[in-house]
């Protein structure tokens, strides 16, 4: 067996329990009159197979499961409001609320733009006395300048 | 790890606190464990096993029975304690003494924590993915395929990562012998 191939069982197969007794025998056997091998043996060994025979699996703390359940009921307190929230939404009352709302808010948009189209007369009187004035003037003008501007022609016709 | 029935799946599911707290009985442990050698801080551990169960609470109803519940919740605890530790959540790091002091002070509970503090020492050396396989190997002593399945590759990619973290922590010798562990 050569270094190589002593390496690669060496990292693997080796310390997990996977190799044939045959393989094993060689790789013992290579490992013995190796110093380099022996060396990377050694290290693997020491460093990450026997520390973790050490240790033992930790109890689990006691208020963890209590904070787990905790959480979950919030969350389910969470879902019930929600699901109320919803149950409110789709019942019978809350559509006739609904109905309600919408038919009063309908016949207040009615009045509201009733009020705005009698605004929007009065505002229209307004420009109507304006033209009214503008004529007003216009015609007096024309009745100041009537001597100085025109032919005989254009007074005829005008 | 005692195997729960597929009827307390479907109640636990549905919403029995105690069906899922006979989930939490069988499976805390091994989730709680995990989360403490990948993290080496009982708080930190306990932030993830909890985070585990709440997942599984949640998502307990999509479970289809393709494979076992154990195979899943090894999943789940690998990719959240891997999240935890690649997010800054994860502070480096609380010694076991901060979690264990106030629980007993005899020798061999002492030694217990030495060797605890070896085995943190030398994960930390180790990338998170190497240090999920190692755990998963030789603390839990899952097989190549039970590993690359919980973690969500092929087992030869596990063995890849095994040498590799095999051959680091091997060039760690002398630096942990200067430690005087």
């Amino acid at each position: 067996m050569d270094c190589k191939k002593a390496r690669d069982l060496i990292l693997g197969d080796y310390f997990d329990g996977y190799l044939n007794d045959y393989d094993k025998y060689k790789l013992e056997g290579h490992i013995d009159f190796c110093p380099s091998c022996q060396k990377l043996a050694d290290g693997v060994r020491e460093n990450a197979v026997m520390p973790f025979e050490k240790i033992h699996d930790q109890p689990v703390p006691v208020e963890l499961w209590e904070s787990i359940k905790a959480a979950i009921e919030k969350k389910r307190c969470r879902h019930t409001f929600k699901d109320r929230l919803l149950g409110f939404l789709n019942s019978e009352k809350f559509c006739y609320g609904l109905n309600v709302f919408v038919d009063g808010l309908c016949v207040i948009i009615l009045v509201l733009s009733l009020f705005g189209k009698v605004g929007s007369r009065s505002d229209n009187r307004q420009v109507y006395s304006q033209l009214d004035g503008v004529s007003y003037f216009a015609r007096s003008a024309n009745n100041s300048d009537r001597h100085r501007y025109g032919t005989d022609i254009e007074k005829y016709f005008l | 790890m005692e195997e729960i029935s597929q009827e307390t799946i479907i109640a636990a599911a549905e919403g029995n606190i105690k069906a899922f707290e006979a989930i939490f009985a069988a499976h805390s442990s091994f989730v709680y464990n995990i989360a403490l050698r990948m993290t080496s801080a009982p708080e930190d551990a306990k932030d993830i096993t909890q985070e585990v169960f709440l997942l599984l609470h949640r998502k307990l109803g999509g479970f289809k029975f393709q494979s076992a519940l154990k195979t899943w919740i090894y999943r789940v605890t690998v990719n959240q304690t891997i999240t935890y530790l690649k997010s800054k959540k994860h502070k480096k790091h609380a010694s076991y003494d901060d979690g264990m002091d106030s629980l007993c002070n005899n020798g061999s509970f002492r030694q217990d924590i030495e060797a605890q503090e070896t085995v943190s020492l030398l994960l930390e050396k180790l990338t998170p993915e190497q240090r999920i396989c190692v755990v998963l190997r030789n603390v839990k002593g899952l097989s190549y395929a039970e590993i690359a399945d919980s973690v969500g590759v092929n087992a030869d990619v596990v063995r890849s990562r095994l040498k590799r973290a095999r051959e680091k922590l091997a060039s760690l010798k002398k630096e942990v012998e200067a430690y005087g562990l």
